[in-house]
């Protein structure tokens, strides 16, 4: 199940791995460095991409992947079709202590009894992608947050997410509505 | 601004972390204990007092001998925590067959003020059959149940967004009363399952 970009940057990975070849070979022939450019962008590869189906009821959806890149780069923002959702979000789950503390017009007393597994979303700026190390975004960590669906996500179905890099740019890719993780 | 990102990516890992030790030892478990988490004191949630709508007495969080109740605390506007566990929740029911006639569910919003009793009811039907939609009419009512759990929550509008703090875990209640196994979040439909089976075939045995 590739998507569009990753056989796109797969490619790109087997042509840059074609020019170190190349050029540990002691060639000078530079053209069919494809991809050159000067410095290279990061290559971004997306995988494991799926959105939630949603429960009856609510409008709001939660969309995870895994971000591998070959060079340090950061995941600015996330857009969806504005078919599907009025709004894509970064966000994260953060333990309550973190949360309360930013918050001072919290609501109802928290009590004397704590409930060390309370949590909150929080959403997030930007992510900084590691070169070589995997960026999940998964159920109770990192997800992407769809707000205001126009409709429920239905198993089965799939929408097209443009995820914003700094470096890298632009990447596409088409996330597929499952029930549970794959 | 990067520094506190960094922070609490690595307050992530720790979270995931966590996770990923329950669940080996989980998977070191023999068979005949339980994958979730033992409440060290006998928490007793049987003088909880939430009405179902319509309802003119009180819901009664005591199962039937030789079932179980699974009680969790959420908000139809959660799209991460809520759904994960509930699907979860779903799929143990469908690993255990026909002992999952034996599994009642109760979801208590902490959220109230969005969500009412019709909402709740079409959430939770799309993960069980069998289901308690539960609204607290006062927020007195909420913290009341909230402590026999001991479990906490809060609503809180921050510049017109509603941000909701709620604990990710669900509690398993047997017919004295008692909270007899804590599932955290992230443990998986299989440890879900294994737990059920132990906690409803103990049940056949004493009744």
């Amino acid at each position: 199940m590739k998507t569009k970009i990753q056989r796109l940057a797969m490619g790109a990975l087997l042509t840059l791995g074609l020019t170190t070849v190349t050029a540990c070979s002691g060639s000078d022939s530079a053209s069919d460095t494809t991809v050159a450019t000067n410095p290279p962008a990061p290559m971004i590869t997306v995988s494991g991409e799926w959105a939630r189906t949603s429960p009856a009821a609510t409008d709001m959806g939660a969309a995870y992947l895994t971000i591998n890149t070959d060079a340090d780069d950061t995941l600015q923002s996330v857009a969806v079709d504005a078919s599907v959702a009025a709004m894509a979000q970064i966000h994260e789950m953060v333990p309550v202590e973190n949360s309360m503390s930013t918050a001072s017009t919290m609501a109802g007393s928290p009590g004397t009894t704590m409930d060390s597994s309370a949590m909150t979303m929080k959403e997030v700026d930007h992510i900084d992608v590691k070169a070589g190390i995997a960026l999940e975004l998964k159920p109770g960590s990192y997800h992407i947050m769809l707000m205001k669906l126009v409709k429920p996500l239905l198993t089965g179905e799939s929408f097209k997410m443009i995820l914003t890099f700094a470096k890298a740019g632009q990447v596409e890719i088409t996330v597929p509505v499952l029930e549970d993780a794959p | 601004m990067s520094e506190m990102v960094f922070r609490t990516r690595i307050r992530a890992a720790a979270i995931c972390l966590v996770v990923v030790t329950s669940a080996l030892v989980s998977c070191s478990n023999s068979n005949d204990s339980l994958d979730g988490y033992i409440p060290p004191s006998p928490k007793n949630v049987s003088t909880a007092t939430v009405h179902e709508a319509g309802a003119a007495t009180p819901m009664s969080f005591v199962p039937t001998a030789g079932e179980v109740l699974i009680v969790y605390f959420g908000y139809t506007h959660c799209p991460d925590l809520c759904p994960t566990t509930m699907v979860a929740v779903k799929n143990a029911k469908k690993k255990i067959g026909e002992l999952s006639t034996k599994v009642d569910l109760a979801m208590i919003t902490v959220d109230p003020d969005r969500d009412t009793d019709e909402i709740l009811s079409r959430y939770l039907a799309s993960f069980s059959d069998r289901y308690h939609a539960l609204v607290p009419t006062s927020d007195v009512e909420l913290r009341a149940v909230e402590k026999l759990f001991q479990a906490t929550s809060s609503v809180t509008n921050v510049d017109g967004e509603i941000q909701v703090v709620h604990g990710g875990t669900a509690y398993v209640v047997d017919s004295t009363g008692n909270v007899v196994v804590e599932w955290p979040f992230g443990l998986d439909a299989i440890s879900m399952a294994h737990d059920l089976t132990i906690l409803l075939t103990e049940r056949k045995k004493t009744t």
